[in-house]
């Protein structure tokens, strides 16, 4: 007979992805982006009513339907994220789990799990919002474009992991803050220390050390998708999803070692 | 610490950690020539288009709001509707038809160059006073521009746009306007290039206004933007303006000039031989259909360069050579007056980028 009270991390995980889905739905965050998302969409059946008449114009609204839709696709990701810990813990739930037995590791790596396959859900949707109603004017590489699909749930796990490393450390409010500011500005961070940087020692450690930043920027490809431009070669394009990888086995392994040696 | 089964892993995630930087240095996927986004046609016609107009002030692009800014500052707080997309109008006021050669100023302003040079800051312009070649014309081009805040003659908000009017800077398009030193709004091209390297005018205009500062860091500033964007004329313009300025300052009569003047203005052919070379490129790449597209500000540059090329050639380099030159330039161009007069041929009508003019305002009609 079996014994029923015996987890598997398999199951755990799927039970705990659940539950993060359910508090999604009850959160109601992904209905007031779909709403946004849907203005936007409404803006473009009335901008084609009108007439779009130039291409530069079309390909400015895909450009800005789908740049809006990956940028909300990631802040739902992110609360969604920041959320999963301090709310177990704040709320007791989590000695229910822990009890189970579900290993620390394990339930950092299902609500990661979790979080990233609700934003990439997510993006799917916004995505159809966002760009499928811009007519296409211009030529566009197919190759970039599932490129650009293959990167965003990659850069969608990485934002998730960060945000529940950063959580264990840091209070909520200050984690937002935080894992915002390296998504929209570590790229302008990156660029800016290369820039100012002088050819000198100091200047080139300055570089490298910013390079440790986490860049989302690299992972998304809209922008080039819109601008016409051939996908990526196989080299560059492993070695953004290896860059993904990384940063996000990184931020889990930090999260999970973290959580181990937090008394909850 | 890790557990002794995962302490492996650990060290390997750390070390693979530490020699991240080697490949997120790599790796550049955004870093491409060319695109739509940093086209300078295309940005011109998506802040013209209806799109554009409903956003309003915000435009496509940050480094344009930021181009928008400097107009703001230039202007006292008046806000004109901004023009942003015309990628140079450095050009536009020294579109040489003639080299300076004497004490007269290469380009024909109807605002004498002195008003600014002297550093007058606050000064008024009036309504006389032609801005169609004048070097206020440099940042956009003011002559009968509209102001974002309605004025009272078309306003139908009644006391509200009166209220409005009160209280934000603002003054009839009518009236003579005033333009600031222009110092206020340097470090704003210097952001937005920073944040848009790919930003052709930013450098061009940049260069301009930096010059009356410190023309050693204008000159810079112009290289920054010609090392990431090699074939923007437009840049080569403005600095072969920076490099005829400090010519003119060092010696006035550039007839006889001394040996800094002449030191500038081999500097200032190098420089238009760069962007000449551009030019052709552009121009084959181009072709005849290609160049249809071209905005009136795209042939002004590009004749400027190639006038300039010439011209400057025959006054500090081999006249031969400048001849050549010159030859070569109509051929690839057509008919132009200023280069059939240093090509040595006589030749009327009107230029390549009259016509262009011309042909502009047809189709706009």
């Amino acid at each position: 007979m079996k014994d029923a009270t015996k987890v598997t991390p398999l199951r755990a995980g799927v039970l705990i992805g659940k539950g993060v889905l359910i508090e999604l739905q009850r959160r109601k965050d992904l209905y007031v982006l779909v709403f946004l998302m849907s203005l936007f969409l409404v803006s473009v059946l009335v901008a084609r009513i009108i007439g779009i008449q130039e291409p530069a114009t079309a390909t400015f609204l895909l450009n800005l339907g789908m740049s809006l839709a990956v940028y909300a696709a990631h802040l739902l990701t992110l609360l969604l994220a920041l959320r999963q810990m301090p709310d177990e813990i704040e709320h007791r739930t989590l000695y229910p789990l822990l009890a189970k037995p579900v290993g620390r590791a394990t339930l950092v790596v299902a609500k990661w799990a979790a979080c990233a396959a609700c934003g990439t859900a997510a993006v799917g949707v916004l995505l159809l919002l966002g760009g499928l109603p811009v007519p296409r004017l211009e030529a566009y590489a197919t190759g970039t474009l599932l490129q650009t699909l293959v990167c965003l749930p990659i850069s969608l796990s990485m934002l998730a992991a960060l945000a529940l490393c950063l959580s264990l450390i840091l209070p909520r409010g200050t984690a937002a803050v935080v894992a915002g500011g390296l998504f929209f500005g570590s790229g302008a961070l990156i660029g800016l220390a290369g820039r100012v940087a002088d050819s000198g020692l100091p200047g080139t450690l300055l570089a490298w050390t910013a390079l440790y930043l986490p860049d989302f920027g690299k992972l998304n490809l809209v922008t080039r998708y819109t601008d016409g431009i051939p996908p990526l070669g196989p080299a560059a394009f492993g070695g953004l999803l290896l860059y993904g990888a990384l940063c996000t086995a990184l931020y889990l392994a930090v999260a999970a070692a973290l959580f181990q040696r937090r008394s909850v | 610490m890790p557990s002794p089964a995962h302490r492996p892993i650990a060290w390997i995630l750390g070390l693979l950690f530490l020699l991240s930087p080697a490949l997120a240095g790599r790796l550049q996927p955004n870093a491409y020539t060319g695109g739509r986004s940093r086209d300078a046609d295309a940005r011109a016609i998506r802040n013209a288009s209806s799109i554009g107009a409903l956003f309003g002030e915000v435009r496509t692009a940050l480094s344009d709001i930021l181009m928008i800014k400097t107009e703001r500052y230039m202007h006292n707080g008046v806000a004109y509707r901004p023009k942003p997309d015309k990628p140079n109008l450095v050009t536009r006021a020294a579109h040489p038809t003639t080299l300076d050669l004497g004490p007269q100023p290469v380009a024909t302003n109807a605002h004498a160059d002195d008003a600014h040079d002297t550093g007058q800051p606050d000064h008024d312009h009036g309504p006389a006073c032609s801005h169609g070649e004048g070097e206020d014309d440099l940042l956009f081009n003011d002559e009968g521009a509209d102001t974002v805040i309605t004025g009272a003659d078309r306003d139908f908000r009644g006391v509200i746009g009166k209220l409005h009017r009160a209280v934000a800077p603002y003054q009839d398009a009518g009236q003579a306007h005033q333009h600031s030193a222009g110092v206020e709004i340097l470090p704003w091209f210097r952001i937005m290039t920073l944040s848009d390297p790919q930003f052709v005018a930013g450098y061009a205009t940049g260069a301009w206004w930096l010059r009356r500062e410190d023309a050693e860091q204008a000159l810079a500033f112009a290289d920054e933007g010609i090392a990431g964007n090699p074939d923007a004329v437009s840049i080569y313009a403005a600095k072969g303006q920076v490099l005829l300025s400090q010519a003119r300052k060092c010696s006035p009569d550039l007839s006889t000039p001394n040996a800094e003047a002449r030191r500038y203005l081999v500097d200032a052919l190098t420089n238009y031989q760069r962007g000449a070379e551009a030019v052709e490129r552009q121009w084959l790449e181009a072709g005849a259909e290609g160049r249809e597209s071209w905005t009136s500000y795209q042939w002004d540059d590009a004749m400027a360069v190639l006038r300039m090329a010439a011209m400057l050639e025959r006054k500090v380099g081999d006249p031969e050579q400048a001849t050549a030159l010159a030859r070569s330039y109509l051929a690839l161009v057509g008919h132009d007056a200023t280069l059939a007069r240093v090509a040595g041929l006589d030749e009327t009508g009107p230029s390549r980028s009259d016509q262009a003019s011309n042909s502009e305002r047809r189709n706009s009609g």
